[in-house]
């Protein structure tokens, strides 16, 4: 039954009232249940709320998403059908920003109530229960639909269940704890256990994946983590390691085995609220690039130490190569692991103790993530390719070293032309950085700029790397 | 052997697993601690599985503490370590210690679940020193397999030539305890080696050890904390410690020098003069004890070993943190600096907060000011590495700092070593003892050779201030 405000007569005005009076009644007793309970009581289809089909995509995000199932937490034991807002059906005189607000309520309440150890939480809101009936009920009898206060309404009791929900996931969930652990495997904070793990496995990884690919990493990750960690059963069932090819085309060279690597993360109920599938997506594609980074850097310092023992020329041409494509990359590690994620998260655990409402929580945590995606260029494409072939060619030189002898290396073609990719991309990468510093909000690139090129060598001379022969 | 002599099934299994690792083969060490073969009540035991880890370990290290001093500052470093580790003087973990992400398993081996034992190996020429360690409260910390003690007992003399010769004689003694103890880890990366260069022992029994490591584990590394004599002489000397009455300090120091140059990857130069100038100017010690002196040199021993001993995001082992250091391999020698500058007693010294923030401007400041000249020929830096504290330790200080920098004004030490050498040398002043011993009896060669090799570290060390570095370099090979 939709009314449409623009009926001009005058006489009609009174029936219209009454028809606006009792639809607006139908409208408090499916809020009521809602708002209340998180139930839907709307036998004839008119809420806007909908039961969502599953497969159908959601028209807003929920709290509850699609993909959950059953087996991803053990402690999940959700009773909630899944919902969702129907932009169509929200009557004209509720906007839409305080429709979702609406949806959101519910769905809170339904993740209450999913809580079996959340018998207080249940109990401070029912509390408030006969308030906010109260309050509903109150505004129901009024004779016309105030939509101020009604917003006001719906506000204060959307505040509500966002500080319990807060609370729930800071305090009963320990968001921080679970985003230690993520920062410390998705950003490779725990650096000895990747350094374990990437020495071990780049024997096979750095081969295109087999049929026993994925099976032999998890071994060594497990392994790894058995050497390092105190607690490893419990992150061994939590973080699984996949091979997983990348879609591209038939034609393509197969990439390389590390290439392949994602990290499969069980977030427990309800942390998914802040840790969503879509963030796990830009976790995992940060930790690609980051895994790439260390691998490299891990390499040429294998290279330094080969020199040694090979007692090869300290001044050779691939000597002095080698040390500039360290210089770089050791720098870019810095840059990475400390100017970008060390501060944003401490940002964040610094934004997540002084929040008070869930809001504030995932917006505190969305940041973090975009910061962290913009300012390892993961969605820079100029930049990331520029660094992606950088890296390339550090590896592609280092395999070069390991498997020739040094003499005949020296002056061969494959060293020149590595060098020349080298320096045309380092000193691109320069370029890149630099405007990027200095016409976007760049000030976190200052450290690195200011540490790449301390002794103003690269700036001066840094395209000279592929001429020192 | 517990196993050996009731479950003989159980032992051929045990002794089966080919590719156990250290850990198992230290294992069935501590296992058979027990020697007497006559078990009264033998309790049944479950057969066990082991399993093959074939995973790399990465940075286990090997101490090895030579001589008077080598062996004092060794202990002063594993004291610390003790402290910041949470483990007892005899070995055991303390109760309070459970924070348990750092990384002991670097510098510590595992006994059994709360016993951890030092990779060190203690090695002297004379008794003095060791037997002060061992009737200490720390007596039973290190394996006393580990311990050497030269069965002559007459100690080196100060005589470089001495304790090499010494150090010969001893090779398979003194390299059985070093391969038990590189085989009983899982993945060494590499020696740390402790001494003293202007000494006997330390100076010629070590020069021969680093020969021999080099070797014998080619691939290892070898980084040494090498303390340098106090130049000044008594008439000029503020203090008294360190001060030279070894007259032949600059024979002993030439000759120590081109293995330090020839078999080390890098050397981290402890200075006796500065490090007592420091404790007389700066911290105002009119007469600074060995064991003070010594306290400053653990302590930047132990901060420069933190990223590898606790969990960290980069500098995970030691090729990390000097492979950025050492551009060229012959210009191996770094020198420290350390804020703040303090012993035990004295918690005055104030370091202002710092933030990153604090420390880039500072890298601003020093690069805008050229307070810091940097080589022409390459690019070169200044890292900032930030790791964590001991949680058990506690300090006065919330921040401090340690510097590690390839300077080439270090020079000036092996300059002076140069010109003290050849005072000496002119007059062939006290040689005859050097000449007493078989290296030297038939002639000097050595010495001259030695003198060539430091000669040329300085010349190197001299054109890596200019542009054409890297030209001179290979016009030399």
């Amino acid at each position: 039954m939709v009314v449409t405000s623009w009926i001009s007569s005058k006489a009609s005005c009174s029936g219209v009232e009454r028809i606006t009076l009792s639809r607006t009644k139908v409208l408090y007793k499916q809020l009521l249940a809602w708002l209340l309970q998180g139930n839907l009581f709307d036998p004839y289809e008119e809420f806007f709320i909908v039961p969502a089909q599953p497969g159908r995509g959601h028209t807003t995000p929920g709290l509850h998403p699609p993909s959950m199932t059953q087996e991803d937490t053990s402690t999940f034991k959700s009773k909630a059908k899944r919902y969702r807002l129907k932009a169509e059906m929200v009557p004209g005189h509720i906007s839409l920003k305080l429709a979702e607000k609406i949806f959101f309520i519910g769905e809170s309440i339904q993740l209450f109530e999913t809580d079996r150890k959340l018998e207080v939480q249940g109990s401070v809101l029912r509390e408030r229960e006969t308030e906010v009936y109260e309050k509903l009920a109150a505004l129901r009898d009024l004779r016309e639909f105030r939509v101020v206060e009604f917003e006001r309404f719906v506000d204060s009791v959307r505040e509500t269940a966002s500080r319990h929900l807060h609370s729930l996931l800071l305090e009963r969930a320990d968001l921080k704890e679970e985003l230690w652990i993520a920062r410390n495997f998705f950003f490779l904070g725990r650096g000895e256990l990747f350094h374990t793990f990437i020495s071990s496995a780049d024997g096979y990884l750095e081969q295109a994946p087999s049929a026993t690919t994925q099976h032999d990493v998890r071994q060594t990750f497990s392994a790894a983590c058995r050497s390092i960690l105190q607690d490893d059963e419990k992150i061994t069932k939590k973080i699984k390691v996949n091979v997983v090819i990348p879609n591209g085309d038939e034609s393509k060279v197969k990439p390389i085995g590390w290439k392949c690597l994602t990290l499969q993360y069980s977030v427990p109920w309800p942390l998914h609220l802040i840790l969503s599938e879509k963030s796990l997506e830009d976790y995992n594609r940060v930790f690609q690039f980051l895994i790439t980074v260390k691998r490299t850097q891990l390499l040429l310092h294998k290279m330094w130490a080969l020199q040694k023992w090979r007692k090869a020329e300290s001044f050779s041409f691939v000597s002095q190569l080698r040390t500039h494509m360290m210089f770089v990359v050791d720098n870019l590690q810095q840059y990475f692991m400390a100017d970008v994620l060390e501060t944003q998260f401490s940002v964040l655990l610094k934004k997540l103790d002084q929040s008070t409402n869930f809001e504030e929580l995932r917006q505190a945590h969305d940041i973090f993530l975009t910061a962290v995606s913009t300012q390892t260029f993961i969605d820079n494409n100029a930049v990331a390719q520029c660094l992606n072939e950088l890296l390339s060619v550090c590896l592609q030189f280092c395999r070069a070293i390991e498997s020739n002898s040094e003499q005949s290396f020296s002056s061969s073609k494959a060293v020149s032309s590595l060098a020349l990719i080298f320096s045309r991309q380092s000193g691109l990468l320069f370029q890149l950085l630099t405007s990027l510093r200095n016409h976007h909000s760049g000030s976190h690139l200052t450290q690195l700029l200011l540490r790449i090129d301390f002794n103003r060598f690269f700036s001066t001379h840094g395209h000279e790397v592929a001429s020192i022969v | 052997c517990l196993f050996g002599n009731t479950f003989p099934r159980i032992r051929e299994r045990f002794n089966e697993s080919q590719q156990s690792s250290g850990r198992e083969r230290r294992a069935r060490k501590s296992l058979c601690l027990n020697r007497n073969p006559k078990i009264l009540n033998p309790i049944p035991i479950e057969p066990i599985v082991l399993t093959v880890l074939t995973v790399i370990m990465p940075c286990e290290m090997i101490m090895l503490q030579l001589g008077q001093c080598g062996n004092q500052i060794g202990f002063e470093f594993w004291k610390k370590l003790c402290a910041e580790h949470g483990i007892s003087p005899e070995g055991i973990l303390e109760e309070h210690a459970t924070e348990g992400t750092d990384r002991k398993d670097v510098f510590f081996y595992q006994a059994d679940d709360e016993h951890y034992i030092p990779r060190s190996v203690l090695l002297d020429l004379e008794p003095r020193v060791i037997n002060n360690i061992m009737n200490s409260e720390y007596k039973k910390l290190y394996n006393p397999e580990n311990v050497y003690l030269a069965k002559d007992g007459g100690g080196a003399g100060n005589n470089w030539a001495s304790g090499y010769s010494q150090g010969q004689k001893l090779y398979e003694e003194v390299f059985d305890i070093i391969d038990r103890e590189a085989d009983g880890s899982d993945s060494l990366e590499g020696f740390v080696l402790t001494h003293s260069i202007a000494g006997g022992t330390g100076s010629g029994m070590g020069s021969y050890i680093l020969e021999r490591l080099a070797d014998r584990y080619p691939k290892k590394l070898v980084q040494t904390y090498s303390v340098f004599p106090n130049q000044e002489t008594s008439s000029d000397a503020l203090s008294s410690v360190g001060v030279s009455d070894v007259v032949v300090q600059p024979y002993n120091s030439l000759l120590t020098l081109k293995r330090l140059t020839r078999s080390a990857d890098c050397v981290v130069v402890l200075d006796n003069t500065a490090l007592n100038r420091i404790a007389t100017d700066r911290l105002h010690i009119s007469n600074p004890t060995f064991s003070q002196i010594n306290e400053l040199v653990s302590t930047i021993m132990s901060v420069s070993t933190t990223t590898l001993r606790y969990p960290s995001y980069m500098n995970n082992d030691l090729i990390g943190l000097i492979a950025p250091l050492i551009p060229t391999p012959n210009l191996h020698f770094l020198m420290t600096g350390y804020t703040p500058l303090t012993t035990a007693a004295d918690t005055q010294a104030a370091i202002r907060k710092t933030t990153v923030l604090d420390v880039h401007k500072s890298l601003q400041r020093i690069r805008e000011r050229k307070l810091a000249g940097f080589i022409p020929w390459g690019p070169a830096s200044i890292q900032v590495a930030l790791s964590r504290k001991s949680p058990y330790v506690k300090t006065a200080h919330r921040v401090s700092g340690l510097m590690l920098a390839n300077h080439t004004s270090i020079s000036s030490l092996f300059q002076r070593a140069l010109r003290d050498y050849d005072k000496l040398r002119k007059r062939e002043a006290f040689i005859e003892q050097f000449r007493k011993e078989e290296m030297f009896a038939d002639g000097l060669e050595e010495m001259d050779d030695s003198r060539e090799v430091v000669q040329r570290l300085v010349d190197e060390y001299q054109a890596a201030t200019k542009p054409d570095y890297l030209t001179w370099g290979m016009q030399q090979s």
